[in-house]
């Protein structure tokens, strides 16, 4: 392992402290028997934007669905606001698919997570119509989802989880089934969304300069079982436009993450 | 293209009857062993009393089992859908009762159930309800497991994940369920009656083409048959209409 990717064993202690979600040596086991994670110990600071990336299978999409509680660890602890959410508004998650009910409209699908709560259609109207005019979607309250684009449908679906203004964002690879100019365009367009409010951001991806462009520190992940192997600061200030894909540390950076994310997938690769 | 789907259809019936009426006319068939259309046509008007009764009659049966199957349908399927064990233990009972024929069926269920009215009842529903069930539970099987996902993170109560992702996630399977019953239950309830040869005032359009049938009174059998296609016609397009409505949005841009 090169000198630039440090240890995460031992967490950092500013982190710790000011630490909105944290799993502590979380192992975890399916009941088919597979081990999934083997010991993830990891912590998010309040209004950071943290990126695991790492190869297919290794676990990526567990680590978010412990987060968010819809998985529960076999041993270990996950500290994050979901456990304690009775109210079902700390936290929100983005998937791959946009996963838009299809007998709803673009604003009907928006609501949904305020209806859940007991909003009315007129209570939630304007918080609904200023996420949509943020996403760009202004114009289509009334157009239902097969009528809209891949990318469309997916800041749909980034509206919908921005509308009950969570304190944790958890996005599991929403871009990837997205053309390049797509991706690149949502990805300038979600650190707008993400920047200004203090929402701690959770963003799952295997490519690499996805995870660079967005986050604040970057984790990688091996598998079988699924771990933390790297972690990578990434010092850019915020906003980040077009222009930093092209600076030098970007590439840096870059190369850096695929070498670790190389070694990270061939111990996957060596029998056990 | 608008005018085509109308006119061609309607243009081949029309030739169809002509053709019928005059080969009947030019060969001087007896209406007792084929009657030419314009004499069914007066023989439903002669008959419409009795033929008319009749119908409502059918009609009744018919739309009381298919609303029948549908309510049974979707218990059962909700059951199902609730309980594994419970679909693994009657789901070949429910098979059983789909695979056997309902002719053979029939004359048992007028052994045990005194009403007449109430066996035919149960035959239609018998024959109507399987499709509506194995849909439903296929409907129930089919949502997205990520929504589901995303209603509990949103810490949904369990009457909102039925009624705003469980039903509407179903119904276009319901519905086609629906479509296909509608169909059976009218072929139900003409089977039974059928078989049940019950004569009387309060039967159905299958005992009038069995009682014309007796008396060799061809055109009435054939201004019978008329109004058991108008009906069958009548079901499919109302039903088709209904669920072209629900679901317009979700199977007109997909």
């Amino acid at each position: 392992m090169t000198t630039r990717v440090s240890s995460v064993i031992e967490l950092d202690d500013v982190a710790r402290e000011l630490a909105m979600i944290e799993l502590n040596h979380v192992t975890k086991r399916f009941d088919s028997g597979l081990l999934a994670l083997g010991g993830v110990s990891l912590s998010v600071a309040q209004g950071e934007f943290v990126t695991i990336l790492g190869p297919s299978g290794c676990g990526k999409s567990t680590v978010l669905k412990l987060v968010a509680g819809l998985v529960m660890p076999t041993e270990g602890t996950v500290v994050s606001p979901a456990q304690t959410d009775q109210t079902g508004r700390s936290t929100a998650y983005v998937f791959q698919e946009p996963t838009l009910l299809p007998w709803a409209n673009v604003f009907d699908n928006v609501w949904l997570p305020l209806r859940l709560q007991g909003q009315s259609r007129f209570d939630a109207n304007v918080v609904i119509t200023r996420v949509l005019e943020q996403v760009g979607l202004g114009e289509f309250h009334h157009t239902y989802p097969a009528q809209l684009s891949g990318g469309m449908k997916m800041r749909v679906s980034i509206a919908r989880a921005l509308v009950s203004q969570p304190q944790v964002l958890l996005m599991d690879e929403p871009f990837a089934a997205l053309d390049d100019i797509t991706r690149q365009r949502l990805n300038v367009d979600l650190l707008k969304w993400w920047h200004g409010q203090s929402m701690s951001a959770m963003f799952v991806t295997h490519n690499v300069a996805e995870a660079v462009f967005l986050s604040q520190r970057v984790l990688v992940m091996g598998a079988r079982p699924g771990k933390v192997v790297a972690e990578v600061q990434i010092e850019q200030p915020y906003p980040r436009d077009v222009s930093f894909r092209q600076a030098p540390v970007f590439i840096h950076h870059c190369q850096t993450l695929t070498k670790a994310l190389d070694e990270a997938s061939s111990v996957g690769m060596q029998p056990r | 293209m608008k005018l085509g789907n109308i006119f061609l259809p309607t243009a081949v019936c029309v030739a169809l009857l002509l053709g019928w009426e005059l080969f009947v006319w030019w060969a001087e068939v007896p209406a007792y062993t084929l009657p030419a259309p314009s004499a069914v046509i007066q023989s439903l008007v002669a008959n419409w009393s009795s033929l008319a009764g009749s119908w409502w009659f059918t009609v009744k049966i018919t739309l009381s089992a298919l609303g029948l199957a549908c309510l049974g349908g979707v218990l059962i399927a909700s059951v199902f859908a609730l309980s594994p064990s419970t679909e693994r233990a009657l789901f070949p009972l429910a098979v059983v009762l789909q695979v056997t024929p309902i002719v053979a069926v029939a004359p048992l269920m007028l052994i045990y159930i005194e009403s007449t009215m109430a066996a035919l009842l149960l035959c239609a529903w018998i024959v109507a309800f399987f499709p509506i069930l194995s849909n439903t539970v296929i409907g129930l099987r089919s949502i997205d497991k990520n929504l589901l996902d995303l209603f509990r993170l949103y810490r949904a109560t369990p009457w909102q994940r039925l009624a705003l992702l469980r039903a509407p996630s179903a119904l276009p399977y319901f519905l086609a369920g629906v479509k296909i019953s509608g169909g059976l239950s009218l072929i139900g309830a003409v089977t039974a009656e059928m078989v049940a040869g019950a004569a009387g005032r309060d039967t159905g359009l299958a005992s009038r083409i069995l009682e014309a049938s007796f008396r060799t009174e061809t055109p009435k059998m054939f201004a019978a048959l008329l109004l058991l296609v108008a009906t069958g016609v009548m079901v499919f397009l109302i039903l088709n209409f209904l669920s072209r409505k629900l679901l317009v949005q979700q199977s007109s841009f997909e």
